[in-house]
């Protein structure tokens, strides 16, 4: 019951409470809820970065390769952070300028993330598959 | 600059479909671990899908439609935290044995 009411139910009351100030949409409401986002992604970032990094030395002695696996989401991990943590200031700040950092330079390390990530899943599936 | 952030648009939804489909790959490589890495790819696929509602017609003028976008960010965001923090209490319950 209770796995069920933490797998199934709670993440489902996560989302419809997320997506409850859809109701009354104004441009506050979507920059509130972006900044309420850069805020959850850019925890979900720095838990990314400590789960690869203990990985990676955990891993380090024996398996060479699932370790090089996690280094590649510890470094999506910054990139992620980073794309969020300057979303945040961005927002938060009312910060419009300069163009070059706020936006493309963010959109960078946007993109940057979900290829990092993608790479470093790939490396740990091959290899933990290679040994199995 | 338009234009660029446009491209930047299109490659970060292909790049989270490659996130997800790595992390559906990788959920069913343990056993023990499955439940943290089930999350992290649910969160992956809910990202994949905030990715994809910026690309439907009228996005930038439907305030709505950006709200649940980012409502859904907020909730794969959550899901995924919650993931890793699995994974990383199972780490440190495997390093104390």
């Amino acid at each position: 019951m209770i796995k069920f009411i933490k797998y199934k139910i709670l993440p489902l009351l996560v989302f419809l409470v997320s997506v409850t100030p859809a109701l009354a949409a104004t441009k506050d409401t979507v920059n509130k809820t972006r900044i309420a986002e850069d805020a959850v992604w850019s925890i979900a970032f720095l838990l990314l970065i400590v789960l690869s990094y203990s990985s990676y030395k955990f891993m380090k002695g024996g398996m060479q390769g699932v370790s090089r696996g996690y280094m590649v989401l510890c470094v999506a991990g910054v990139t992620g952070f980073l794309w969020k943590f300057i979303g945040l200031i961005k927002r938060a700040g009312g910060y419009k300028k300069p163009e070059w950092f706020f936006d493309v330079v963010r959109e960078g390390f946007e993109s940057a993330t979900g290829l990092i990530l993608g790479i470093g899943f790939i490396i740990l599936f091959f290899v933990i598959k290679k040994k199995k | 600059m338009e234009s660029i952030l446009e491209l930047f648009g299109y490659t970060n939804t292909f790049t989270w479909l490659l996130a997800a489909i790595a992390a559906y790959k990788f959920s069913g490589i343990y056993d023990v671990q499955n439940k943290g890495w089930i999350m992290v790819m649910i969160g992956s696929i809910l990202m994949l899908v905030r990715q994809a509602v910026q690309h439907l017609p009228n996005y930038d003028t439907n305030y709505l439609m950006q709200v649940v976008r980012f409502g859904i960010g907020i909730a794969s965001g959550i899901i995924l935290a919650y993931g890793f923090y699995t994974l990383f209490k199972l780490l440190k319950k495997i390093q104390s044995l």
